[in-house]
């Protein structure tokens, strides 16, 4: 049977680096927005950026839920499949958090 | 052994929902504090020494709350994107005798001033009331 595009070991690696990528976004927009000049325009960045994460935090549930339901209520799944959707899991919360943080971080 | 993976997987949907509450909360969203100005604790120091020794005859509360606080406006200064710059204000209650405040004002607001970002402030602006007129007394940063 073919494996569904959903739970491909391939992309639950982009998805996990997709998320560590936000998660890093914002803990840099933390600790050093204030050291460059470049930095400057740092708050439309933010408000564009925001938008984007906050779609791809929507999108997230969608997925995961499709992934956990292949994953867990079907019988073709493997142990390393349903430890990366439990890590997926935490990212995703990270990812959430971050979102939280850049809301804080541009004037509506 | 399905049972429980079932049910572990159900735990999983439930986790992945439940901070979807809070995300999608209109409310939450809508719960951002209104940006105040929020002394140093240097600064609050300085006042407070300044209201103990004008309390010491009088009754006063001293006010710094009516000043462009937020942080997005130190971060506009920062920028060199201000068209002006604002006054520092500090608001002192009704009081009785006016020399003796003036002279405690003019006592402290150099301290006041050291303790301020003076780049993004134009003047220190002291207001006070005295029988319910109202009296300012003003220092130029610079």
């Amino acid at each position: 049977m073919k494996k569904s595009f959903l739970i491909l070991d391939s992309l639950f690696k982009f998805q996990s680096i997709a998320y560590l990528f936000i998660i890093i976004w914002a803990f840099f927009i933390s600790n050093l927005q204030n050291q460059f000049e470049i930095w400057k325009y740092i708050e439309q960045i933010n408000e564009i950026l925001f938008f984007i994460y906050f779609l791809i935090g929507l999108a997230s549930v969608i997925i995961l839920i499709i992934q956990i339901f292949k994953i867990y209520f079907s019988s073709d799944s493997n142990m390393k499949q349903r430890v990366w959707i439990v890590t997926n899991i935490l990212l995703y919360y990270g990812v959430l958090l971050a979102v939280f943080y850049l809301s804080a971080q541009f004037r509506f | 052994m399905k049972l429980l993976k079932n049910i572990f997987g159900g735990i999983l949907v439930i986790s992945v929902l439940l901070p979807m509450f809070l995300f999608l909360n209109p409310f939450l969203w809508g719960m951002r504090r209104y940006p105040e100005y929020i002394p140093s604790a240097k600064l609050e120091k300085v006042l407070q020494k300044m209201q103990n020794e004008i309390n010491k005859y009088e009754n006063v509360e001293i006010d710094t709350y009516k000043n462009e606080a937020s942080v997005w406006y130190f971060r506009d200064c920062e920028n060199k994107k201000l068209d002006s710059l604002a006054n520092f204000e500090i608001e002192i209650s009704e009081v009785k005798s006016d020399s003796f405040v003036r002279e405690k004002i003019e006592k402290y607001a150099s301290l006041i001033k050291k303790e301020i970002d003076c780049k993004c402030y134009d003047s220190l602006v002291f207001t006070y009331e005295i029988k319910g007129s109202k009296l300012v007394s003003a220092f130029k940063m610079k």
